[in-house]
């Protein structure tokens, strides 16, 4: 009896001391490093498949992310609202603002959206992270572009906090 | 003396609340907003520059065709209201009564236009059928409602009453104007 405790707390100790260290937690923290809010488009016109946003303002958001060594993972996704309603009335569907995510080249990295247009009430994904990933020094620019063809005419301005930039790890 | 059994307990509670730690993943969010402005635009251009009836031979045609009608008086472009608040319209502005080359005197109003085409929802046309100019004003051709965006593609057509003015040639150069306008 006594024998048998000990060989269990042995093994307890032993898989909390090993086991632990292997699955630590993802860690994703990033912040906004540079661009201009809102995202602004101040003359859209009618025959733009992708505008560029007024001076070409891009939003660069840079920080941590470590995902588990074998099975983790990471990504950095955009989300958006449903619709947006101008000033008048007239809905806008976010499906019409497009982006690209590039930057630096770093292994187990990918950066998968090119002009990829965002999902009305849903996400998309902007990085991808592999199993191990470990950087404290991410950096990703967003580009927007915006479809202004099939655009009704009015001023659409989203809350501070309709659209994100999601940052998970595991 | 520790007891090992207690011992082994705790270990065990310690491994589980380990394990419970390290199933969670971590999320950050950067939230940002967009703005958008899209303005009320007209634009518009006509396939020709000028309407001609080259010979006329009697006076009792109440709406004389012009010679180029149906070949090339198509209005195109675009005409952008503002959703639920805007309007817009396409009008032809005159001149005062044209004098002719022996002195007669053309009354704008036995000028007509007609504007036709595809209906469109949020497009009226005003001039459906032929309509009499005014002298130095304008005759709107077609109207549109807030929050219209369909491309522009109609055709303005040209009528005299020629009975209306004596035998002579009349010209002007200019004078005329299809204006279009959006708020």
């Amino acid at each position: 009896m006594r024998f048998s405790a000990h060989v269990v707390a042995i093994c307890a100790l032993t898989c909390l001391l090993t086991v632990a260290p292997a699955l630590a937690l993802g860690v994703a923290s990033i912040s906004l490093s540079s661009g201009t809010l809102p995202v602004t488009w101040s003359n859209a016109g009618t025959t733009d498949t992708y505008l560029v946003t007024d001076s070409g303002n891009a939003l660069t958001v840079g920080g941590t992310m470590q995902t588990t060594a074998v099975s983790g993972s990471g990504s950095l996704t955009i989300t958006s609202p449903a619709t947006i309603t101008g000033s008048h009335g007239a809905p806008l569907s976010p499906a019409n603002i497009s982006v690209t995510c590039s930057g630096t080249n770093v292994s187990g990295q990918t950066l998968v959206a090119s002009k990829t247009p965002l999902v009305a009430g849903g996400s998309i994904t902007c990085a991808r992270y592999s199993a191990g990933f470990t950087s404290t020094t991410v950096s990703v620019t967003i580009h927007f572009f915006l479809n202004d063809q099939n655009i009704r005419v009015d001023t659409y301005l989203s809350s501070a906090a309709a659209f994100g930039i999601v940052a998970t790890a595991s | 003396m520790t007891n090992p059994l207690r011992f082994a307990r705790f270990a065990f509670a310690m491994l589980i609340a380990g394990c419970s730690c390290v199933a969670v993943s971590s999320a950050n969010t950067v939230n940002f907003g967009v703005s958008i402005t899209k303005k009320s635009t007209a634009s518009i251009s006509l396939s020709t520059s000028t309407f001609t009836w080259a010979n006329i031979t009697d006076s009792s045609t109440t709406s004389l065709a012009a010679d180029n009608n149906s070949a090339s008086a198509n209005v195109t472009g675009s005409v952008l209201t503002t959703y639920s608040s805007g309007s817009g319209q396409i009008s032809v502005t005159s001149p005062a009564n044209i004098v002719g080359t022996g002195g007669g005197t053309l009354p704008i109003n036995a000028l007509q236009i007609q504007c036709t085409g595809t209906a469109q929802t949020g497009q009226t046309f005003n001039a459906a059928s032929a309509t009499a100019l005014t002298a130095s004003a304008s005759t709107t051709c077609a109207s549109y409602a807030a929050g219209y965006y369909t491309p522009i593609s109609f055709k303005l057509l040209m009528f005299v009453d020629d009975s209306r003015f004596p035998a002579d040639t009349y010209t002007s150069a200019s004078g005329f104007a299809l204006v279009a306008s959006a708020t």
